[in-house]
């Protein structure tokens, strides 16, 4: 079994309109890529990462700042993407805006 | 006891336990499922998710395609929500641990978090909420739609309660179960109204919210004949309709016995008596009930009935069936006549900003629009035209451009079929629905250029007085013997007198007897009706002389409402039969 490493990480909502469901499809699905678990968290609240629906719950505006946590044989890997997509702002990935490109994509 | 009150749409009576159908308003049938069934639900349930997330993923490849990406993007949002794997796994141990029904279930869960989402402070989570609401609402459509397959496998005689039933599902009834029907929506024009007519099915529909009053079990009348539900009668009621349901089993018999003589009036002059059919299997039961042809083929049933396109082989075997019923007699093909709201798949989508179906890109409109999909139509009718005495008519024509493109097309697919050698019939008589009021004022402009009329009353009522028939809250303005109504038929009867082209009825109204002593008054010599309202008809007709029509058309014709109009014409259709319908 792969050894299992965790990080922590604070990240910073920056994009439009925080966390909308948009933004939070793209971090599901980014997530799901992911072996490990990947929760983020705020003050008396966890939600899981690959759930779009938990992370709609945390209904975090614009500048809110919350914590990535993630466990797992890829943790590193993962919370360095994961924390990339929140400072880009989950700007539309290359992948998302021409689905032909996907295979070019890594 | 309760009564309720809706649209008489099949007559008859029927009395016996009730099934209700959920669906839609979702009333969730059942709540909890057995232990050892607990397995085959969540596959049930998970076979639901995988059907709905097929679903999203072809709406969004179509947004995409046909709008962009920025639009496709709500259904990978939804797709992702419906493959939320918290949300399947919190569904599945309600199911599981709790024999939750997965549409108890589903239900449930969604609505937690709809409600949570609604409890964030935000307005726009709390909007969210609808997005899950949608979710669920498919999901529930999926499982209740496997429900509702269970129709088929019925035992033992019920009569359905539903909130609305979708023709196909009306198609579907086994009639060796179902004794009759009630729905919560529909009017009298609705299509599910024509079939239940079809099918003998005693039927009422547009009854309002009532299904909540009813439990499953429970004895109900359905009063087909005058539009009455009975839910839990007393003795008496009972005793009443159980001699009512008598009846009317002999005035069938006695109308059975008509089935075989001709049909002509008193003075020996012929009135012939089609029918209208929406599928081909209808077409043999119309020659049974002594149909002389086929007045109006509703081809709609072959764009409804699969999520595909028909290919010029379903709309050529279809055609054929119909010409093997009647290989002699006139069979009219009316051409596609639906709406693009109610288009399958794709071509829906490529109107996203329709206001009012009614007004929109319907019918001829949407042939015109897509001529792929009219010449796929026309080139069967072609073909199938060498087989006997097939006629093509455009349905909602309202102006007469509209009428010269049609044919044009209709040209062109000819030369297509000459240039590759196929076989057809070149002289196939071209016709046109008149019921767009644009057209009866026209008609004799109309005239010089079509082969034959025939009126569409339900939609020339619906257009004339600007009343949707399907709504219950203005169905009772929808009156066939409206003034202006008879004064348009009049005009169309006269042009298509002066120039000599044959003219039927083909609406509703000329399968309700009260209206045919008018309409044979009037000059109509040929009509397509409900097959199984022939004998009946013929009835009236047996019974009547043309002065006698004329007499009272003319009297008909000086009334200026339609109460007015129709208090006479119930008043004499007593006079020429005591005894028609109970």
């Amino acid at each position: 079994m792969a050894e299992t490493q965790s990080y922590r990480r604070e990240v910073t909502v920056k994009s439009e309109h925080g966390l909308h469901i948009r933004p939070c499809t793209v971090l599901a699905q980014s997530a799901m890529k992911f072996q490990s678990r990947i929760h983020l968290n705020k003050p008396g609240m966890q939600v899981d990462a690959k759930s779009i629906l938990d992370l709609m719950t945390l209904a975090a505006a614009p500048g809110a700042v919350l914590e990535l946590e993630v466990d797992g044989p890829d943790a590193a890997e993962a919370i360095e993407h994961l924390a990339a997509l929140f400072d880009s702002g989950f700007a539309p990935t290359p992948a998302e805006a021409k689905p032909s490109a996907a295979v070019s994509v890594g | 006891m309760l009564i309720k009150r809706g649209i008489a749409v099949s007559p008859g009576v029927a009395i016996g336990p009730v099934l209700v159908l959920g669906a839609e308003s979702f009333r969730i049938p059942q709540r909890f499922v057995s232990i050892d069934a607990v397995d085959a639900e969540i596959s049930r349930f998970r076979s639901a998710v995988e059907a709905i997330c097929q679903e999203i993923g072809d709406n969004e490849r179509l947004a995409s395609e046909r709008l962009g990406a920025q639009y496709a993007a709500i259904f990978s949002a939804h797709l992702m929500l419906a493959r939320d794997e918290k949300l399947v796994r919190e569904i599945e141990l309600l199911i599981r641990e709790k024999s939750f029904s997965p549409e108890f279930a589903v239900s449930r869960v969604f609505r937690q978090y709809a409600k949570r989402f609604q409890a964030l402070g935000d307005q726009y989570f709390a909007d969210r909420a609808v997005d899950l609401y949608d979710l669920e609402k498919r999901l529930l459509k999926y499982l209740l739609g496997e429900k509702r397959e269970e129709l088929s496998h019925l035992t033992s005689p019920v009569l359905l309660l539903a909130h609305n039933l979708t023709p196909s599902e009306t198609a579907a009834l086994d009639k060796q179960f179902i004794m009759g029907f009630a729905t919560e929506v529909g009017g009298e024009t609705s299509h599910t109204a024509i079939l239940a007519g079809a099918l003998e099915l005693p039927a009422v529909v547009g009854i309002g919210k009532f299904l909540a009053d009813v439990s499953g079990g429970e004895t109900i009348i359905i009063d087909g004949s005058h539009g009455t539900v009975i839910i839990d009668p007393d003795e008496d009621t009972l005793g009443k309709y159980r001699a009512s349901e008598e009846r009317y089993k002999s005035f069938s018999k006695r109308l059975e016995s008509l089935r075989q003589l001709k049909s002509e009036t008193q003075d020996g002059v012929p009135i012939t008596l089609c029918g209208n059919i929406e599928f081909p299997q209808e077409a043999m039961t119309a020659a049974h009930r002594g149909a002389e042809g086929i007045g109006l083929y509703r081809t709609e049933f072959l764009y409804l009935e699969s999520q595909r396109e028909p290919t010029e082989e379903d709309h050529y075997q279809a055609y054929c069936e119909v010409l093997q019923a009647f290989p002699t007699q006139p069979v009219i093909i009316r051409t596609l006549d639906l709406g693009s709201d109610k288009m399958p798949g794709a071509l829906k989508a490529e109107y996203p900003d329709e206001v009012n179906p009614a007004l929109s890109v319907r019918s001829i409109r949407l042939s015109l629009q897509h001529l792929d999909l009219f010449k796929t139509q026309l080139r069967a009718i072609l073909r199938a035209a060498v087989h006997g005495d097939l006629r093509v008519m455009f349905p909602l024509v309202s102006t007469l451009m509209e009428f010269r493109q049609a044919r044009m097309i209709l040209g062109d697919v000819v030369e297509d079929l000459e240039e590759q050698g196929i076989p057809f019939r070149k002289d196939v008589p071209v016709g046109m629905m008149v019921e767009v009021p644009s057209a009866a004022v026209l008609a004799d402009e109309f005239a010089r250029e079509v082969d034959f009329f025939s009126i569409g009353t339900n939609d020339l009522i619906q257009y004339t007085l600007g009343v949707d028939r399907g709504d219950p809250a203005v169905a009772s303005l929808y009156r066939a013997g409206d003034p202006s109504i008879l004064r348009l038929l009049r005009g169309v009867v006269t042009a298509a007198r002066k120039h000599q082209i044959s003219v039927s009825v083909c609406g509703q109204m000329s399968s309700d007897p009260m209206f045919l002593p008018l309409l044979i008054g009037m000059g109509i010599r040929q009509f397509s009706v409900t097959p199984q309202t022939i004998p009946e008809l013929k009835e009236v007709i047996r019974n009547l002389t043309i002065a006698k029509a004329e007499r009272i058309a003319n009297r008909a014709e000086t009334f200026d409402i339609a109460r007015d109009v129709e208090t006479f014409l119930r008043g004499e259709l007593k006079k020429i039969c005591p005894d028609s319908a109970p």
